[in-house]
C-alpha cells in the first residue's frame, strides 16, 4: 500500500489568499450551522479548501515543514494564520510547526499526500467482517404482525444479551414502533434498565441509545396545566393544520436524503430542546402528538421524551395519536377512535409518569 | 471418444443419463448413442460438428442441445482446466475463446436432471410472470408512476440485445425478514455466455435482499398474493417449491452449493458465498477484498453491493483497497468535513481512483464513433481486453493488453507498445518507473522527467469532486 505523508506548507499571503481564507471561514461557519444532511455549505467549504491546498502543493520545498506523524493530522482543520482561531485540540507538533511558519510571515496550510511510496501501516486493531445474519422466523405470523414480531424479538434480544444489541426500527409502522417502545420503556420490577443502540436499514447507528425498562410509566393521563396538539411533522397531513396548534418538526428540515441515524439524532436534539423549553416554567404539559410514518423521526422523538422524563419526571405527558383513515382494522378497539377535522385518529398508550 | 470403464464415475453418470426415461421435452434435447427419441445420436452430433468445422477433442462427448447455437459436452477425463464429469458449453459459431467451453455443470446426470426440473416448472413460471405478475405491476405501479414498497411482489426482467434471458418475481417478506421469490427462470441463448442469465439475475436478487436490510435469507417456498386483472392470485412459493434447479446448477459451477442446509432457501451464509462468487473481480481485486474483509471489517455484502451497483467500479475500488488504509471510511461515506486531514487524504485517493477509472474505460473502449464510412457504431460489449495491475506501495497502475502503437488518450500523439504505467498526481516516484502522470484538467502540470508523458484528464477537479460526493452520498444512505 502507498503510505501517507503530511507537511505544513507556508504560503505567501496576498489579497487573493486573504479573500480565500475569509471565504473558507465563512463557509465553515455556515456548514457548522447547517442541518444534518445539508451539504451545500460543506461542499463549498471543501471546494475552497481544495483551492487552498492546491496552491500550497506548489510551494517551494524550502517553505515546507514535514510532519513526522501524518496519522496525528487526521482531525486537524487548519485555516489562516491567526493562532487564536486554530482548533484547540491540534497536536503540539502541528501547532509548533504552524507557529514557526507564521513567524516567517507565511500562512500555514496542511498538505496531506496519501500516495507517497512505502508500506502503509495496517490498523493495529484489525477486525474481521461481522458474521452473516442469523436466520429468523416469525413463527407463522405474516405482514405487519411479523414486522412487529421481528422488532419485539430484537428488543427482547437487546435486553437479554450480555452486551446490548441494536434494535432496527426501519420499515415498521409508526404506531407499532411507538407502542412497542412504550411497552419496553416502562420499568419492570427486578429488570435492570438498559440503553440499547438504534440502527437503521442503511447501517447507520444513532448517537443516542433508547432507554428501556427505565421509566415508571402509568397507563392513565393526569390533568395538566397546558394541553397542546402537535402534528409530528409539518406538511404531511395538511388537512389537519386547522386542528393542531402547530407542528413539532419542520418537514423541510427532517425529510432529507441522509442516513437514518442522522435524522434520528436531529429529531432527538430538537425534541430535547423543545421539551426543555416547555418544561422551563415548571408547569405540567400534555402533548397530543399526531404522528406520521417517518420511523427515524418517531424513534428520535420518543428517545428524547424518555431521556427528558428521566431528567425531569412528570413535566411532560405525551398522548400518541395514530392516523387510522385507510385501515379496516377490524381487530382494533374502535372505541378510542376520534375524528379531527374529518380525519380519523385513534389514541395510543400515553407516555406519562 | 475415450473408452470408459464401468467403475468410472463419469461413465456411471452417463449410463444413468442414457438409461433414465426422461420426459419428451428433455429427451428431445439429449444426444444419445442410439438417438431413440432424442435430438440426435452421438455420431450425428459429430457429423454436425464437422459441418461447423469443429474438431471435438477426444476427452469431450456431446451430451445435449443447449440452444440453437450450442451443445453441452461432457468431459470424460480431466482436460485443460476442465475436470472429468464437467459439462461444458460448445458454441458452434465463432465466439471469443474466453466464452467457448464454459462450465455448465459439474456432472452429466446432475445437468440433465436439473434441466428436467427446470423445464417442468417453466410453463407455470412463464404464465405467472407474463400473464399475471408483470401486467399487475404495470397497471398498479408503472402506469400510476408509483414506486412499490419492498414487500410488493416486483417483477424483474433481464434482457440482452432484446432477448429475455431471465425473469423473476421477488418481494421482501417480513415473516422471515428476507427475500421471497415466487418466480425465477433463466435460459441460455446463443449470443450470451453460459450462465450469464443466472449470474445477472442472482446479482440483482442479492442486491435487492441487501438493500432491503433483512437477514439476506432468500426463500422459494413462501406464499404470496398478487392482484391481477381484478382477481387475487395466490402463489404457494416458487413453482419448484425449492431453490430453482437452474440456480442450483449455477451455484455448482461457482463452487457454492445452494439449498444445502434448507432445500427451499438460500441461507444468509450461502447468500454471502454466492454474492462473493458472482461479483466480477480480477484476481488482484479479489485478494484486496479478502484483506478488506479480514482487516478492515468491511462486510462482503457491502463490497459486492458497491461493485454491482457501480458506486465504485472494479478498478476504482481496487485502487482504493490497494493504496489507502482509509478505505473503510470511504466505503462508509467518507470522513467528517471537520477532520480535514483525513478528508484531504481520502479526497486525493478518491480523485486518483476516479481518474484511473476514466482512463481505463477510455483505454478499453473500442467505440467506433467517428470510424470510417459505412461502419455501424456498436457500443455494447466491445472492449480491447485491457487489464490492470496496481503497485500497492507506489500507487502506480500498469495497463496491459493495449493495441501496439496505439495513441495514448489524453495526450498529443503519444503512443504506447502494449502497456502503459501511470501514476495519478504528482511526479513519478523514480525516473523510468512510469510512462505517464495523470492530472485533472485544471491542475498545474508537474515537472516531469524526460520520457514521462502528461495525461490531462478531461474533467476538472471540481467536477471530479462532485462525482465523488455523489458516490459518498450513495454509500452513506445505503446499507
Amino acid at each position: 500500500m502507498a503510505t501517507e505523508a503530511a507537511c505544513l506548507a507556508g504560503v505567501v499571503k496576498d489579497d487573493t489568499l486573504a479573500r480565500l481564507i475569509k471565504d473558507i471561514e465563512s463557509a465553515a461557519s455556515r456548514a457548522r450551522k447547517a442541518e444534518p444532511g445539508d451539504r451545500t455549505d460543506i461542499a463549498r467549504f471543501e471546494a475552497l479548501m481544495t483551492r487552498l491546498e492546491q496552491r500550497a502543493a506548489g510551494v517551494d520545498p524550502a517553505r515546507r515543514m514535514p510532519l513526522p506523524d501524518p496519522a496525528a493530522c487526521a482531525e486537524v482543520t487548519l485555516v489562516g494564520d491567526d493562532p487564536a482561531r486554530w482548533p484547540g485540540e491540534m497536536p503540539a507538533s502541528v501547532r509548533a510547526a504552524a507557529t514557526a511558519i507564521v513567524a516567517r510571515g507565511l500562512v500555514p496550510v496542511l498538505v496531506v499526500e496519501p500516495l507517497d511510496a512505502g508500506a502503509t501501516v495496517r490498523p493495529s486493531d484489525a477486525q474481521s467482517a461481522p458474521d452473516p445474519a442469523e436466520r429468523w422466523d416469525s413463527g407463522g405470523v405474516r405482514g405487519r404482525q411479523a414486522v412487529e414480531a421481528r422488532f419485539r424479538a430484537q428488543i427482547c434480544e437487546a435486553l437479554s444479551a450480555p452486551k446490548p444489541r441494536p434494535i432496527a426500527p426501519s420499515g415498521i409502522n409508526n404506531s407499532a414502533v411507538t407502542e412497542m417502545l412504550r411497552e419496553f420503556a416502562g420499568a419492570e420490577p427486578g429488570v435492570p434498565a438498559r440503553r440499547v443502540p438504534v440502527e437503521y436499514r442503511d447501517g447507520s447507528r444513532s448517537a443516542n441509545p433508547m432507554p428501556l425498562r427505565a421509566l415508571p410509566l402509568r397507563g392513565q393521563l393526569e390533568p395538566s396545566d397546558l394541553t397542546l396538539r402537535f402534528a409530528l411533522l409539518s406538511i404531511r397531513h395538511t388537512e389537519m393544520d386547522a386542528a393542531v396548534d402547530g407542528a413539532w418538526l419542520r418537514n423541510a428540515e427532517i425529510s432529507r436524503p441522509r442516513p437514518g441515524a442522522q435524522t434520528d439524532d436531529l429529531v432527538y436534539d430538537i425534541t430535547r430542546q423543545q421539551l426543555d423549553e416547555l418544561a422551563r416554567h415548571g408547569s405540567r404539559v400534555r402533548l397530543d402528538l399526531y404522528q406520521t410514518g417517518l420511523e427515524a423521526a418517531v424513534v428520535g422523538f420518543y428517545k428524547a421524551l424518555a431521556d427528558h422524563l428521566l431528567a425531569r419526571p412528570r413535566s411532560v405527558a405525551v398522548q400518541p395519536m395514530y392516523y387510522d383513515g385507510a385501515s379496516v382494522a377490524g381487530a382494533r378497539d374502535r372505541s378510542v377512535r376520534i375524528t379531527v377535522d374529518s380525519s380519523p385518529f385513534r389514541k395510543g398508550t400515553p407516555w406519562t409518569m | 471418444m475415450m473408452a470408459l470403464t464401468e467403475a468410472n464415475p463419469v461413465a456411471q453418470s452417463l449410463g444413468r443419463v442414457y438409461a433414465i426415461s426422461w420426459p419428451t421435452e428433455v429427451a428431445r434435447m439429449l444426444i444419445t448413442p442410439h438417438a431413440n427419441d432424442s435430438a440426435m445420436s452421438v455420431s450425428d452430433a459429430y457429423a454436425l460438428l464437422a459441418r461447423f468445422g469443429v474438431d471435438l477433442p477426444r476427452e469431450l462427448l456431446p451430451l445435449a442441445v443447449v440452444d440453437n447455437g450450442s451443445i453441452a459436452c461432457a468431459a470424460l477425463a480431466d482436460w485443460g482446466p476442465a475436470r472429468a464429469g464437467d459439462v461444458l458449453r460448445l458454441h458452434l459459431a465463432d465466439v471469443d475463446p474466453q466464452f467457448q467451453l464454459r462450465l455448465l455443470d459439474v456432472d452429466p446426470l446432475a445437468y440433465v436432471a436439473s434441466i428436467n426440473e427446470e423445464l417442468a416448472a417453466r410453463g407455470e413460471g412463464l404464465r405467472r410472470m407474463l400473464d399475471e405478475i408483470g401486467p399487475a405491476y404495470k397497471d398498479t405501479y408503472l402506469r400510476a408512476e408509483k414506486r412499490p414498497r419492498d414487500f410488493v411482489v416486483r417483477p424483474v426482467r433481464i434482457a440482452c440485445q432484446n432477448v429475455i434471458v431471465g425473469l423473476a418475481a421477488i418481494a421482501q417478506d417480513s415473516a422471515f425478514d428476507g427475500l421471497s421469490v415466487v418466480a425465477w427462470q433463466t435460459c441460455e441463448v446463443p449470443h450470451v455466455a453460459a450462465h450469464e442469465g443466472n449470474r445477472a439475475l442472482a446479482a440483482l436478487t442479492l442486491c435487492d435482499a441487501f438493500r432491503n436490510g433483512g437477514t439476506m435469507e432468500i426463500r422459494f417456498d413462501r406464499d404470496a398474493r398478487v392482484l391481477a386483472n381484478n382477481r387475487q392470485r395466490f402463489y404457494p412459493g416458487h413453482p419448484e417449491r425449492r431453490v430453482p434447479a437452474s440456480l442450483r446448477r449455477f451455484g455448482r459451477t461457482v463452487g457454492v452449493p445452494l439449498g444445502a442446509e434448507d432445500p427451499a432457501a438460500i441461507t444468509p451464509v450461502e447468500a454471502r458465498d454466492l454474492f462473493l462468487a458472482i461479483t466480477p473481480m480480477p484476481d488482484q481485486l479479489s485478494a484486496h477484498v479478502r484483506i478488506a474483509i479480514t482487516t478492515y471489517g468491511i462486510s462482503p455484502e457491502r463490497i459486492c453491493f458497491t461493485l454491482l451497483s457501480q458506486v465504485w467500479r472494479e478498478i476504482e475500488l481496487d485502487y482504493l483497497l490497494a493504496t489507502t488504509a482509509r478505505v473503510a471510511s470511504i466505503l462508509a461515506g467518507g470522513a467528517s468535513w471537520q477532520q480535514r486531514g483525513a478528508r484531504q487524504s481520502e479526497s486525493v485517493v478518491c480523485r486518483a481512483a476516479v481518474m484511473i477509472g476514466m482512463l481505463f474505460r477510455r483505454l478499453n473502449s473500442t467505440d467506433a464513433a467517428g470510424a470510417g464510412h459505412g461502419e455501424a457504431r456498436v457500443v455494447e460489449d466491445r472492449n480491447n481486453g485491457v487489464t490492470w495491475s496496481i503497485d500497492d506501495e507506489t500507487g502506480v497502475v500498469t495497463f496491459s493488453g493495449l493495441p501496439r502503437g496505439g495513441t495514448v488518450p489524453w495526450t498529443h500523439g503519444v503512443t504506447c507498445e502494449g502497456t502503459l504505467t501511470v501514476r495519478p498526481f504528482g511526479p513519478p516516484p523514480a525516473p523510468g518507473v512510469v510512462d505517464a502522470v495523470v492530472v485533472p484538467a485544471d491542475v498545474a502540470a508537474p515537472e516531469l522527467p524526460a520520457g514521462v508523458a502528461l495525461l490531462r484528464c478531461p474533467e476538472r477537479l471540481p467536477d471530479i469532486d462532485k462525482g465523488i460526493e455523489a458516490r459518498l452520498l450513495s454509500s452513506r444512505i445505503s446499507r
